[in-house]
């Protein structure tokens, strides 16, 4: 019967380099699916799970319990890519403001591949992908943690530090301009309302 | 609740959405969806948006992170104590000053190392910089031997023919496996007694250095000493300038006291 996180948790703390490797084994593939969604590059991501681990690994003598294991590498990994997200300014992930019409702001920067052809190429992966690069970094988080990760409204208000009012707003207003881009390329029927 | 609250109400509908509400209000807005179109589309709408979202996968990844416990390095049986790394540059500096000569003159430099002696100076002057002009005169003051310009140009051409055989013997690539030759046999015997000199030189090295800092110490106590017994004085001296003014006053006090009872 394998071990309960709390278990190796305790069994790392002390000293069992073993343990600690399983926690590894167990969550790394979260928190590099975290990581890519959130910053959208692979070496980058990967490069944020060892970083993440290292840094659990070197902090889990002060880590009491207080947090569940996963939460606790899952806020590790967040400051990660928001740090990184900071650094990379020049990178496509830029972080508009709230406020900003993401989708004025793409129509401006000239054509884009249709949604029709992307489709056609059986890519829907990709056009997601596209598509939130575009959000702002804490709707961005919003949704990935609450689409991929099944968090609630709560643990992703612990996590991104924020009420859970402003969660809500964050999910909706993602969302909302994920469908308003969608919709523009012809994703959506809107006279009819039906989804293609 | 009108259906006008529930059209502005987003984070309801973000609740309702994913799930994330009570019987009574998911009950109160199906309801509302029911008797309101633009709701209704809104939301399926934005349920279609997670679908697609489901699409986006990431890469498969080849993590293969683990924490790699470190080797226990067993500690070395010699602790290096902290004051190790000085004494070692005192070391030094005392070989420095006392075991190497330096000579120039004429563009020429000299470096010589003392552990050996002035017989067998040309077995290890070493030059840096050569005259440039052949046959010159590069007469140097020297005041360590008594060697003749002659004398060390032959020391230094054996010295020369030596080296280049000793490098010519190391090259591995030219080197043949055979059986021990009359030089690499001269180089062993040369090896331990450079060997030997290097030794003679640390343990001089060591003695020089036990008799400086006993010195040194024995110089700060006699400092000390020479301090506490100055202090001692001048404290004296103070006690007894202190004494005389209080014996001054108290006669001042006391002559001042007569007069005005004489008054």
């Amino acid at each position: 019967m394998p071990r309960t996180d709390e278990e190796l948790v305790a069994l790392s703390i002390g000293g069992d380099v073993d343990s600690f490797n399983q926690l590894v084994l167990r969550w790394e593939r979260p928190i590099f699916a975290l990581a890519y969604r959130v910053i959208g590059r692979e070496e980058e991501a990967r490069d944020v799970v060892q970083e993440t681990f290292l840094r659990a690994f070197r902090g889990i003598g002060n880590f009491r319990g207080q947090a569940k294991f996963s939460s606790w590498v899952y806020r590790i990994a967040l400051n990660l890519c928001r740090d990184w997200i900071r650094r990379e300014r020049r990178a496509p992930i830029l972080p508009t403001p709230e406020g900003v019409d993401v989708i004025e702001l793409a129509a401006e920067q000239g054509p884009v591949e249709s949604i029709e052809d992307l489709v056609a190429r059986n890519d829907m992966s990709k056009v997601v992908a596209d598509l939130m690069t575009r959000l702002p970094e804490e709707q961005r988080t919003a949704i990935v943690l609450k689409e991929y990760h099944g968090m609630t409204f709560q643990e992703i208000a612990d996590l991104q530090g924020v009420p859970l009012s402003t969660v809500k707003t964050r999910l909706y207003q993602g969302l909302n301009v994920l469908r308003r881009h969608l919709q523009q390329q012809g994703k959506y029927d809107p006279a009819t309302t039906k989804v293609s | 609740m009108t259906n006008r609250h529930h059209c502005d109400d987003k984070q309801r509908l973000v609740a309702y959405l994913y799930g994330e509400t009570s019987d009574l209000e998911r009950t109160a807005f199906d309801a509302h969806l029911a008797g309101c179109l633009a709701c209704a589309e809104e939301v399926e709408q934005l349920r279609s948006v997670r679908v697609d979202l489901a699409a986006w996968q990431p890469p498969e990844a080849d993590l293969r992170f683990r924490i790699v416990r470190e080797p226990v390095t067993t500690s070395s049986r010699w602790s290096v104590p902290a004051w190790a790394p000085l004494a070692l540059a005192a070391g030094l500096l005392l070989a420095l000053a006392a075991s190497v000569q330096v000579e120039y003159g004429n563009g020429a430099i000299i470096v010589r190392s003392g552990w050996v002696s002035a017989g067998s100076a040309q077995a290890s002057a070493t030059r840096t910089t050569a005259p440039t002009t052949p046959g010159a005169s590069a007469t140097r003051q020297t005041a360590s031997t008594a060697m003749t310009e002659a004398d060390v140009r032959a020391a230094l051409a054996s010295l020369e023919s030596r080296l280049r055989a000793e490098m010519a013997n190391a090259r591995p690539a030219s080197a043949p496996l055979s059986a021990p030759t009359a030089a690499s046999i001269d180089r062993v015997a040369l090896v331990k007694q450079v060997e030997g000199l290097i030794e003679a030189s640390e343990r001089r090295q060591q003695r020089e250095l036990a008799f400086r800092l006993a010195q040194a110490m024995q110089d700060v106590d006699t400092q000390r000493r020479s301090d506490m017994v100055r202090i001692e004085n001048g404290l004296g001296q103070v006690e007894g300038l202190t004494s005389q003014e209080v014996a001054r006053q108290s006669r001042l006090i006391n002559y001042l006291m007569r007069t005005s009872q004489e008054k």
